[in-house]
């Protein structure tokens, strides 16, 4: 079930809140868990059913690890973990790189060994990174002992299964365990709404709309068609909104819906367009996953303990992985590469200045401006990689993003107009205004302060409340969005 | 928790009651409005078919003494090919472009309802629109053409015969209570400003009593969509229901029921798929033993010059007026 379908906004998330909360309120704590789970399983099962035995399975397998790993010596502990993440990395070795696997083996050995297309489980890496996550923690005696239906609720809570936030049991559990998320507030319900319609927003109106230029730039690059500057750099500019409005619209819905249940959800973005270098970037984007690559992969790896060229090492392996993680496919190969070698050079120059003695927290609003450009444009060349079929209609797109010879002319027609207003629109919005978490959170004073007055004055201005007025808002916007939702469409994550 | 607390709290809670009763109330009242407007305005944004289709809804539905000699009932290429004026009798053309026998079927019900039965009745569909219902949806639940009890009939009959364009999916609460099914057609509309055409449209359906053309080229090579999208006949199964419930209801009226094929262009004869020639022209054989249907004539070719497009005649609409006439005389 989609969170931008008319099923899930207006059958599945009422009957869902309702009853948990009607069963909550009377005091039936243990019922109204296992009906959001029931309910979790249900959503989880909308696309395809047969998908609902391998989480189940997947969920009692790492519970019963978890469990083991609360008890027992260190060598058998480390025994139950070791075998644990094998399994766990088989099964999603199985379902999403065996193809890729045997592919790649057929053309490189010009063997013609065959394996069926295996579907991918939907969320399968989201599930299982999240279970790996807790074996670890589980295994470092992080985790107290929870009984299975909390496990059960940890693993599938419908607004963050599919495509996360990916949560730590730490910050999970406890919530769960509290008894006040089962009595109805009115506030969660306010300010969980409005971010999960301002992410409704982001989807279906600026999301899907810049997919409609995207889709066939990518297509025709695919198809070898050559390409001109403008149309290269229009489809590449119009991914890389697509992809955050997209996604971060996604986790904003993700938060919101978990807010209405009363549960807090980690931050995903932090409006990462507005980074100044490309560490920045990934302390913005997908923080989730940024924090499961730094604490499982990365400082695993040595991190940067073990001396600077092993660290730039690490530092490429881990975003090797990640763009693994995404999806098997070179292309997202070639995307971590990339941000792995983005990711060396920004710790190289900032090793060269901090060795000449330049002060680093020295900025200039000049400089701060520059640097968010140069790292805006860095990342618009990585996401070709990432959205391209095939690493040939990747360079097919650089190459014409890099010849300026093929600037002959921008289509005056009204289409190409109404797209280049569309891209400065979402300029404006990713550079100059406040995310969704600065705009509903008053509370959150770190956000809402900003380097610069001016957006600072911005987002208080700005500043969202339960009012009459914000109600009005909310309200219209909601009806703009159920009134171009015809054009309902996945969310880009799902894919992995 | 103290009782300053407790109030900034209870305060708190209220203003987000109020906060989510305002945003719905306002929600409700825009989307009312939407749907309201969108549903109620289709001349000005839908294409020039929704005049069309409009005009005989209100033909039908309209109560009348006049007794019509003709009543042609069929799909866009008989709209553009039976001109009723050039009749000295009372003819009418109730044709509508993407229909199919299912249409059909209502429109001579509602007919006889509200007017004297006509002596004689003329069907006229392409090889398309007896295979699949393209426009259902589309057209017939969208522009409001059939009252709900029928298209509650329609989706019922749907459970016994299978229609490959309807498909098992029952749409109709869509296009009651979602804006969403309209506003691709509204942001067209709006761009090609479809209001100023289909008041034309309109204005011409009443003096050329039903008759429209679709193109209006004076001869074209292009090629029909029998040749672009299909290479064999097969019927459908809940069109073929309609189309002999349609001829039975006529003949249990008295009316004599005849066929004719509108012709296809010579560059669509060159290339149609001899299969689909012979197995559609062996249906309506067979459909006419059946129910005593009388063939005016099978699947023929004219002419390109005769065409406004590659399905629709132009030039050729006289002749094929005339040839429907003498077959009825």
């Amino acid at each position: 079930m989609l969170f931008n379908s008319y099923e899930f906004i207006f059958v599945f998330l009422p009957i869902t809140l309702i009853l948990f909360f009607l069963i909550g309120a009377k005091g039936h704590h243990k019922i109204a868990m296992t009906w959001l789970v029931s309910a979790s399983l249900f959503f989880y099962g909308w696309w395809n059913p047969a998908y609902l035995g391998l989480i189940m399975a997947s969920m009692l397998f790492n519970y019963a690890l978890g469990v083991g790993l609360c008890s027992g010596t260190r060598a058998q502990k480390k025994a139950i973990l070791i075998s644990g993440i094998i399994v766990n990395l088989s099964v999603i070795g199985y379902f999403k790189y065996a193809n890729f696997f045997v592919d790649n083996l057929n053309s490189a050995l010009e063997s013609s060994i065959h394996l069926e297309l295996i579907i991918l489980p939907l969320a399968i890496s989201f599930f299982t990174f999240q279970q790996i996550t807790y074996l670890v923690d589980a295994y470092k005696g992080e985790t107290k002992e929870y009984d299975f239906l909390q496990y059960c609720l940890f693993v599938t809570f419908f607004p963050q299964l599919i495509a996360g936030p990916i949560v730590h049991h730490k910050e999970m559990m406890p919530q769960f365990s509290k008894e006040s998320i089962y009595l109805l507030k009115y506030n969660n319900l306010a300010a969980g709404g409005t971010i999960f319609l301002l992410g409704l927003f982001k989807k279906v109106v600026i999301a899907d709309s810049f997919a409609l230029y995207a889709t066939p730039v990518f297509e025709l690059a695919e198809a070898g068609e050559s390409l001109t500057f403008f149309v290269a750099w229009g489809g590449a500019l119009s991914y890389t909104f697509q992809l955050y409005f997209d996604f971060s619209g996604y986790s904003d819905m993700a938060i919101g819906l978990a807010r209405m249940f009363g549960i807090k959800l980690p931050l995903n973005f932090n409006s990462p367009y507005k980074a100044v270098n490309i560490i920045d970037f990934w302390r913005r984007w997908h923080m989730t996953l940024s924090r499961f690559l730094r604490d499982y992969v990365y400082i695993p790896l040595g991190g940067n303990k073990k001396g600077k060229s092993r660290r730039y090492i690490n530092l490429m392996i881990t975003m090797l992985l990640g763009g693994l993680w995404h999806g098997a496919g070179w292309t997202f190969v070639a995307w971590g590469a990339l941000h792995g070698f983005y990711l060396m050079i920004n710790h190289g120059w900032r090793a060269f200045r901090k060795k000449l003695g330049m002060d680093l927290s020295n900025r200039t609003a000049l400089g701060d401006m520059l640097s968010i450009v140069i790292t805006f444009l860095a990342v618009v060349v990585s996401w070709v990689f990432f959205r391209a079929e095939s690493f040939s209609a990747g360079m097919n797109i650089i190459m014409a993003m890099s010849d300026i010879s093929s600037a002959t002319g921008i289509n005056s027609s009204n289409v190409a107009k109404l797209h280049i207003l569309l891209i400065f629109v979402a300029i404006f919005i990713v550079w100059f205004m406040p995310n969704t978490q600065t705009l509903v959170f008053k509370s959150n004073e770190k956000l809402l302060k900003s380097r610069y007055q001016w957006m600072s004055f911005i987002n208080n201005k700005l500043q969202w409340t339960p009012s009459i007025s914000w109600g009005v808002i909310i309200g219209m916007m909601f009806t703009l969005t159920l009134i171009i939702l015809e054009r309902k469409s996945e969310f880009l994550y799902f894919q992995f | 928790m103290n009782s300053k607390s407790m109030h900034i709290d209870n305060k708190s809670e209220s203003n987000s009651i109020r906060f989510v009763l305002v945003a719905l109330i306002t929600f409700i009242i825009f989307y009312s409005i939407s749907l309201f407007s969108v549903q109620s305005y289709q001349m000005y944004y839908e294409s020039r078919e929704y005049p069309m289709w409009l005009h005989v809804k209100s033909l039908i539905n309209g109560k009348s003494d006049v007794k019509q000699k003709l009543v042609v009932i069929g799909d866009s290429r008989a709209k553009a090919g039976y001109e009723p004026v050039l009749s000295d009798d009372n003819t009418l053309n109730l044709a509508v472009g993407g229909s199919t026998p299912i249409e059909g079927y209502y429109i001579l019900k509602t007919f006889l309802r509200n007017n004297p039965v006509p002596d004689n009745l003329v069907l006229s569909y392409s090889p398309l629109h007896l295979a699949h219902s393209m426009f259902f949806w589309e057209r017939t639940v969208k522009y409001d053409f059939l009252p709900d009890n029928e298209l509650d009939e329609i989706v019922g009959e749907l459970k016994q015969h299978n229609d490959p364009g309807i498909g098992k999916e029952n749409l109709i609460w869509k296009y009651a209570y979602l804006t969403s099914m309209y506003i691709s057609s509204v942001v067209e509309g709006v761009k090609k400003k479809r209001w100023i055409i289909n008041d034309k449209v309109k204005i011409n359906l009443i003096s050329s009593k039903g008759h429209a053309y679709f193109g209006t080229r004076h001869g074209v090579s292009s090629l029909n969509g029998e040749v672009k999208l299909a290479h064999d006949f097969n019927s459908s199964e809940l069109i073929n229901y309609y189309f002999i419930k349609l001829i039975e209801l006529a003949k249990s009226k008295s009316m004599k029921v005849s066929w004719y094929t509108m012709p296809f262009n010579e560059a669509s004869c060159k290339k149609v798929s001899p299969e689909l020639v012979k197995n559609f022209n062996k249906y309506i054989q067979l459909i006419s033993s059946k129910t005593e249907m009388n063939v005016i004539k099978n699947i023929h070719c004219m002419d390109n010059k005769y065409f406004g497009d590659g399905s629709h005649v132009y030039m050729g609409s006289e002749l094929t007026t005339k040839d429907i006439l003498l077959a009825i005389e």
